[in-house]
C-alpha cells in the first residue's frame, strides 16, 4: 500500500459548520426552486436582461474593432473576453464562440511570448461582426464560421506549441 | 417581517462585468434569494463580506486586480475570513481545465458555466442545499470535499488516514 501523501488531514462534517439554513428553511427553498412558476420568473428575468445585453455585447463588439485599429492588443483580448462571457444570454452563440477562440488565441499567444498573426485577429473579428446581426441565415453561418476559425485557432496553437517544445 | 423560512438567506455576486452582475441579481431575486450584494472584483468582495456576512457567493474567475481564485483561497483561508464555510459557486466560461482545477483547488463549491441559463443555477443552489458537503483540512488545503465520486476499485494512491483497501470512502 502506498504512504498517504495527507495522513493528517482533518474532516470536518456537515453537522460541525454553520448550515446554510436550518432544516425547515431548506424544504422550504428546495420547494421553491422546484416549482414551475419559479423557473418561469426567473426565465422571464433573463429574458428581460436579454435585449440590454445585445445591446452591451454591440458595444464590446465596436470596442474591440477599435482597439484592433489602434493595435492595442491588451484591449482586444479584454473586449473578447467581455464578449464570450455574456454573447450566449443574448442569444448570440455564435459571436460567443468566436470571441473565445479568439480569446484563447490571444490569451495563449500571449502567455508564451510569441508573435500574433494580424489576420487570425482580423478573421475573428469580421466573423463576429457578422454573426451578431440577427439574420437566422447570418446565425447558421455564424455557427460554421465559428467552427472554421475553431479549427484554425486549434491549428495556430499547435504549431506554435510544437515551436515551443522543440529541443534546441 | 420575512415570509418565508429562506427569506433572510444573503448572497453576494463578485463579477467585474456589471451586466452579468444585474443578470444574476436579477435571477437571485427571481428564485426568491432578495437580499444580495455585488463586488466588483474579488478585493472589492472581501470588504463586502466584512459588512455583510453573505451565506454563498457567487463569484467570476477572470477578474482584476483579484481574480476568483485567490478570492475563494482568501475565503477558505484568510484568518480574517468571516466564514470559510460559505459555499461558493464559480460563474465562468473557462472550460480549460487547468484553471477549472486551480478554482477547485481554491476551495470553489460549484461550478456554473456560462451562459448562464435558470436550469443550471437552480441545480447549483439545490446541491449546496440538499448536499452540503463536508470539509477537508490539511496542510495544503482547506475546502469542500472534492472527492464526489464513488471508487470502489481504487486502488490508491491512499491520501488519508481512514482510507482503506477497500476503496476511498464515499461523502
Amino acid at each position: 500500500m502506498a504512504k498517504p501523501d495527507a495522513p493528517n488531514a482533518k474532516i470536518i462534517d456537515v453537522d460541525q459548520y454553520p448550515p446554510l439554513l436550518d432544516e425547515a428553511a431548506s424544504a422550504e427553498f428546495l420547494t421553491q426552486l422546484s416549482l414551475r412558476d419559479t423557473s418561469k420568473r426567473a426565465n422571464g428575468a433573463l429574458e428581460t436582461k436579454r435585449a440590454q445585453i445585445s445591446m452591451a455585447v454591440r458595444g464590446y463588439i465596436e470596442a474591440m474593432e477599435k482597439a484592433f485599429r489602434a493595435n492595442d492588443i491588451k484591449a482586444t483580448i479584454a473586449q473578447a473576453h467581455e464578449i464570450r462571457g455574456l454573447a450566449a444570454n443574448a442569444g448570440l452563440e455564435a459571436v460567443g464562440r468566436i470571441a473565445d477562440g479568439l480569446y484563447k488565441y490571444l490569451d495563449t499567444m500571449q502567455r508564451l511570448e510569441a508573435p500574433i498573426d494580424a489576420a487570425v485577429i482580423s478573421l475573428h473579428i469580421n466573423a463576429i461582426a457578422r454573426a451578431s446581426s440577427t439574420a437566422s441565415e447570418a446565425k447558421a453561418h455564424g455557427e460554421r464560421v465559428a467552427e472554421e476559425l475553431s479549427a484554425l485557432v486549434a491549428h495556430k496553437l499547435q504549431q506554435i506549441n510544437q515551436l515551443k517544445t522543440k529541443p534546441a | 417581517m420575512p415570509s418565508s423560512a429562506y427569506e433572510h438567506l444573503h448572497a453576494l455576486v463578485v463579477e467585474d462585468n456589471v451586466h452579468m452582475r444585474t443578470l444574476l441579481r436579477s435571477l437571485l431575486h427571481a428564485l426568491g434569494i432578495k437580499n444580495v450584494s455585488e463586488a466588483a472584483d474579488g478585493d472589492a468582495g472581501l470588504r463586502e463580506m466584512r459588512n455583510h456576512t453573505p451565506d454563498l457567493i457567487l463569484t467570476d474567475l477572470s477578474m482584476v486586480p483579484t481574480d476568483g481564485i485567490a478570492f475563494t483561497r482568501q475565503v477558505r483561508t484568510s484568518q480574517n475570513s468571516p466564514n470559510p464555510y460559505v459555499p461558493i459557486i464559480m460563474v465562468t466560461g473557462h472550460t480549460e481545465r487547468p484553471r477549472v482545477e486551480s478554482a477547485r483547488d481554491a476551495g470553489v463549491t460549484e461550478f456554473l458555466a456560462k451562459p448562464i441559463t435558470v436550469n443550471n443555477l437552480i441545480a447549483r443552489l439545490a446541491e449546496i442545499v440538499e448536499r452540503p458537503r463536508p470539509f477537508v483540512k490539511c496542510e495544503t488545503y482547506f475546502g469542500p470535499d472534492r472527492r464526489r465520486r464513488k471508487m470502489k476499485d481504487f486502488t490508491g494512491p491512499w491520501r488519508r488516514h481512514d482510507d482503506t483497501a477497500e476503496g476511498v470512502e464515499v461523502r
